[in-house]
């Protein structure tokens, strides 16, 4: 089963994403509230995907994307946040996001994006 | 204008006294060319050992007054008292000196007892009237005695032989043309050179005066630019709030019915599970591959009532966030034309927020003549409220956390002030200039809408009045709003 991890300072968010994502049956989900100890848990647990919120209180989602695309760029990064800012989206493309999608976001657009990232990641494994 | 008159002359004091020594250093090479064109080439006896001590005394003040003006007066702030007795006792000297070189050049019979108007010049420039004239009059006064001295025979009368055939020193018709042609260009020159320079300063001081007024107008110019910048800086800001008032006016009625509902049934939602839960148990125990919607029956039952919580939540916040954005909107209008007693409406705001600001200390400096104003007391009191709220939000867990609240009246009675200070961690500049900016928080997770003090600020415009925020990072903050005693005064 593939591994993702949910970064979000919103508990109920985070519930939120993890009862979504089991529904589905098809992944294993981590889910973290503390941005602080984001990339240890990165690190720690060989993700292949992170849904990651950007305006957090600690640490930056900014800096965490950065911080994962530099040492795990085997794991994709989806930033999911409420900030529609259309220069920080450019900004998280720029710094390696495989995509930019504000909330609410529906389960299906959801379920797309992540498979996509999933199966390029994967590929790109292969290739490697 | 005197004053300015003097001040002028005495900057050109300061500017000139190096231009004495320079003069005299000029004064001696002249000198000295002078003996020998009239020893060698006129063959005039004169006193020669005589003119050159007088001529060697020059040269030794002039070189005392070099030296001292190179090393010491240059380090050290001009004084223009000091500068004044040195420039008269410069002039005083050097007329003493002009008077003896005259006498042992020939005395009346001398040409160049006209030097005299060369000091009669620089001092009509430099000194002030009674000064040169003071001067003028000395220099005449050694003159006459010379001549007198001489006539008389007590000082020897040394005689130009070439330019004249007999000595004159006794011809009184003589000293008499000589006495009175020297009075009356050395005063002539006096009078003439003074009120020239006096005319010249007028018209330079009329310039400084113009400058000053230039400058002045300038100033003021720039003050006032400011100001505009400021009050349109301000009118942006009211302009954002009013739009978005008129905004938020239709968002927060659209969404005020769905939440009514979803508010409601959630409860409704949340209490039926108390019967349901119970009921799936007993049904899962026979199935343990129960699924319920898609998920298995364990992991459901261990959320499903989180997730109810936390919808039921966000329900209420939303419907927070509703209720601001009302208040924002003046959707609840309240009626404006009450007298409202600022000073009730603090006290009234402290009970209210009570629990929010028992851990700090709070001092309420009120001012007991503060004349009450026209206006809405709900709105005022909501001011008090956002203030103190955001001053507890401010302080949060300092040690020593202080809240200050204040009125006095102003301006005569005709507007009052309100402040709320607080001695929390104050603001940088790009918060203060945000501060009123609807939706602007600084403490997004514990649930700030960022409403509260864009509310005060648009209930203080409602009422007339004005806001000031003042406190740096390190310095707390404070928040004055100043309301007209009668609206539409101010």
């Amino acid at each position: 089963m593939k591994r993702v991890l949910v970064i979000d300072d919103e508990v109920a968010v985070l519930r939120h994403f993890m009862v979504l994502l089991t529904q589905s049956q098809r992944y294993e989900i981590t889910v973290l509230s503390d941005s602080t100890r984001a990339l240890e848990t990165v690190g720690a647990g060989k993700f292949d995907a992170v849904l990651l919120d950007m305006a957090m209180p600690g640490v930056h989602g900014r800096e965490v994307l950065r911080g994962v695309r530099e040492h795990h760029p085997e794991t994709a990064v989806i930033v999911i946040t409420g900030v529609e800012d259309s220069q920080l989206a450019v900004e998280a493309m720029q710094l390696g996001a495989f995509d930019y999608l504000y909330k609410p976001v529906g389960e299906d657009q959801l379920m797309l994006t992540l498979d996509r990232a999933l199966e390029e990641c994967a590929s790109g494994r292969e290739a490697v | 204008m005197q004053d300015l008159d003097r001040l002028l002359r005495e900057e050109e004091l300061l500017a000139r006294l190096d231009w004495f020594i320079r003069l005299r250093w000029v004064f001696l090479i002249g000198l000295t060319l002078m003996i020998a064109a009239t020893s060698q080439l006129l063959g005039i006896a004169l006193p020669y050992p005589h003119i050159l001590a007088v001529g060697g005394i020059i040269f030794a003040y002039n070189t005392g007054l070099y030296l001292y003006h190179s090393f010491y007066t240059r380090q050290r702030p001009p004084d223009i008292h000091a500068t004044r007795i040195e420039a008269n006792l410069q002039i005083g000297t050097d007329i003493l000196a002009l008077t003896a070189m005259i006498h042992l050049s020939g005395g009346a019979e001398n040409p160049f007892i006209f030097f005299y108007l060369f000091h009669a010049i620089i001092g009509s420039i430099l000194l002030s009237k009674i000064e040169v004239w003071t001067h003028g009059s000395l220099a005449y006064a050694q003159f006459l005695s010379v001549l007198f001295l001489e006539y008389s025979g007590i000082l020897p009368h040394y005689w130009l032989t070439p330019l004249y055939a007999s000595p004159r020193h006794q011809n009184l018709f003589f000293l008499l043309g000589v006495g009175i042609a020297l009075l009356i260009t050395l005063f002539g020159t006096i009078y003439m050179s003074s009120s020239i320079a006096h005319g010249l300063r007028i018209r330079e001081m009329e310039l400084q005066l113009t400058r000053r007024m230039l400058q002045k107008k300038s100033h003021d110019l720039e003050e006032a630019n400011r100001e505009l910048r400021e009050k349109q800086a301000q009118l942006v800001q009211s302009e954002k709030l009013a739009s978005l008032g008129q905004l938020s006016a239709g968002v927060a009625h659209e969404i005020n019915n769905p939440i009514q509902f979803i508010q409601g049934n959630m409860r409704i939602l949340n209490e039926s599970m108390d019967t349901i839960l119970p009921l799936l148990d007993q049904h899962a125990r026979g199935n343990p591959d129960l699924t319920v919607a898609r998920l298995k029956y364990p992991f459901f039952r261990e959320h499903i009532k989180t997730l109810l919580d936390d919808m039921y939540t966000g329900a209420i916040r939303i419907a927070d966030t509703v209720r601001d954005l009302k208040k924002f909107a003046r959707l609840d209008e309240g009626k404006m034309d009450e007298t409202v007693d600022v000073n009730e409406v603090v006290r009234a705001g402290l009970r209210l927020v009570q629990n929010k600001i028992k851990r700090y200390q709070v001092i309420a400096d009120l001012d007991l003549e503060l004349p009450t104003i026209t206006g809405c007391t709900n709105k005022v009191e909501q001011v008090v409220v956002a203030n103190l709220i955001n001053a507890a939000e401010a302080l949060g867990e300092r040690p020593g956390g202080m809240i200050t609240l204040s009125t006095r009246a102003e301006d005569g009675g005709k507007s009052i002030r309100l402040s709320v200070s607080d001695n929390g961690p104050g603001m940088p500049e790009h918060i203060k200039s945000r501060v009123f900016d609807p939706f602007f928080t600084t403490k997004q997770p514990t649930g700030g809408t960022g409403l509260g003090l864009s509310v005060a600020y648009g209930i203080v415009n409602e009422h007339g009045g004005w806001v000031e925020v003042a406190g740096a990072v390190g310095e707390g903050a404070m928040f004055t709003y100043h309301f007209p005693v009668k609206r539409g005064a101010g």
